[in-house]
Formats: structure tokens, C-alpha cells, sequence
């Protein structure tokens, strides 16, 4: 994705003109890292290699609003973020109150000392084992935090790249990646995964 | 001084790097000494194994002609 990443007017010029080896090389880069997001994000196999297809239709035919001001990259995961919705025909109704938040707190004392500290993960796991340990978890999500969860901690995309994916402010994707992160860890802990301490 | 709580929800938000220097620095100074705060700590890496490992996955069950269907679909 580098090369995509630090594309200059030339290279912009190319997508414009619909250029075959430009757009081959935007289907290279990305191709494979959409898919396994559409994954992550709860689509099967065939749905997702469907929604890859689909959101390089749209990459191609909305490529003259691409300004070159975002990442290639980002510009692919914002159509594939929208196509999710469409697909789920779930408009990101988020409550302002989620009861995770108040497990969460439920972990501290009057003073903002833990009562109930995280366990402390401290072997090493096979990456096999782990996977099969969260994937259940992660179906568990709802789709919102789950779908901040896959861009950051699977993509790894940063936190800037993935609000603007999103279209949601660094402090919105902070509360939903918080979320995520604290319904998994108490997913994990009631599955056993108990470290030394 | 900083507590837990505010560090754990530094940590989870993924925003303890965008503190300021003196909060920043006081946050830091509570995971050096807060065995429970780094427990947290090695949980979200452990998230984050987690999350790599589900990707590798997913990368494995497409197949190598993945991208190649992809092109042909779109006339490339």
C-alpha cells in the first residue's frame, strides 16, 4: 500500500483516466485487506468477496470525486463502510448510554482504584488457539464497535485514518473502540483465559 | 494524582498518547507502578494477537486467485 499511499498528481491523473495498470494496482493493494475487513465484520465468504466486487464498481465509477487529499486506502475503506450499511440495512443507531460502560466502571472503587483488576495474560498463546478463543467474541459485537474493532486492531489502521473512514470524531471512535475492547476482554476472561496474577 | 480508572480509559480509547507532557508523563508513571494498569496493558496486546491471528485466517481461506477473479470481473 505504500506505493498507493504516496501518490502524486501523476499517479492521480492515471485513476482519473481510468488508466488499467493504476486501477490493477489499486485491486492488488487492496483486494485481499478489504476482504478480510468484509469478514471481520461478520460477512461470509461469498458476501464478501460479493462486497469486494462491489466496492471497486463504485471506487471506479466515483474515482473523479477521489481529490487525492486521503489515502487511496481510505478512500476504498469509506466505500466499503457504506456498502457494510447498505448491506445490513443498519444505520449506525448507536445509544449515547451503553451498559458496557457501566461494567466498566463497575471495575473501580470510590477512589479509581480497581476492585476487580483485569487478569494478567502473561503466557504465551498460539495464534490458532486465540483465534478460535475471540472469534466467538468478536460475533458477539455489535456491528458499530465491531466495525471500529476490525479497522484498527485487524487493519491497523490508525485512529485518524479510521475516523475518516467512519466520518466519526477521534473521541466518538475512541468511545466505540473502548467498548469493543472491554466487552472482548471480559468475553475472554469468562472463557477461561486466566494468566497468572 | 492520576488513578486507574483514568488510565485504563486512557489506555482502552487508545488516547494516552495524545495527553499532554505533565499528564502524559504522570499516566506513565502509574503503569510503571501499577501492577493491575499493566495487566490492562498486556490484555489489549493481547487483543490485538488476537485480532492479528483472525485476519491471518481470513487471508488464508480466499484463495491465490483471488485478486485475479477480482480483475477479470472488472475487465481490467
Amino acid at each position: 500500500m505504500a506505493e498507493l499511499n504516496q501518490m502524486g498528481q501523476e499517479g492521480l491523473a492515471r485513476l482519473h483516466q481510468r488508466d488499467a495498470a493504476a486501477l490493477r494496482a489499486v485491486v492488488e493493494d487492496m483486494a485481499r485487506p478489504l476482504y478480510r475487513a468484509a469478514r471481520g465484520m461478520g460477512f461470509s465468504q461469498p458476501d464478501a468477496e460479493d462486497l469486494v466486487q462491489d466496492v471497486f464498481r463504485t471506487f471506479m465509477e466515483t474515482i473523479d470525486r477521489f481529490e487525492g487529499r486521503s489515502r487511496v486506502s481510505t478512500w476504498v475503506f469509506g466505500i466499503l463502510h457504506h456498502k457494510a450499511q447498505e448491506r445490513r440495512r443498519e444505520f449506525a443507531r448507536e445509544d449515547a448510554h451503553d451498559p458496557i460502560d457501566d461494567v466498566f466502571e463497575s471495575q473501580f472503587d470510590g477512589t479509581g482504584g480497581w476492585t476487580t483488576p483485569p487478569v494478567d495474560l502473561e503466557r504465551q498463546i498460539a495464534s490458532s488457539e486465540i483465534a478460535e478463543a475471540i472469534g466467538g467474541c468478536v460475533d458477539r459485537l455489535p456491528a458499530a464497535l465491531r466495525e471500529v474493532f476490525v479497522l484498527r486492531e485487524m487493519q491497523g489502521l490508525d485512529t485518524a485514518e479510521a475516523c475518516k473512514i467512519l466520518g466519526r470524531t477521534v473521541t466518538h471512535v475512541g468511545v466505540q473502540l473502548h467498548r469493543a475492547r472491554t466487552r472482548l476482554r471480559l468475553c475472554l476472561e469468562s472463557k477461561g483465559w486466566k494468566g497468572s496474577r | 494524582m492520576i488513578g486507574c480508572r483514568e488510565v485504563a480509559t486512557l489506555l482502552s480509547t487508545d488516547q494516552l498518547g495524545a495527553q499532554s507532557g505533565w499528564h502524559w508523563f504522570t499516566a506513565r508513571l502509574h503503569l510503571a507502578v501499577c501492577r493491575s494498569c499493566r495487566g490492562l496493558t498486556r490484555q489489549l496486546a493481547l487483543l490485538r494477537q488476537a485480532a492479528a491471528a483472525v485476519d491471518a485466517q481470513y487471508d488464508a481461506e480466499v484463495g491465490a486467485d483471488f485478486v485475479d477473479r477480482v480483475h477479470q470481473n472488472l475487465a481490467l
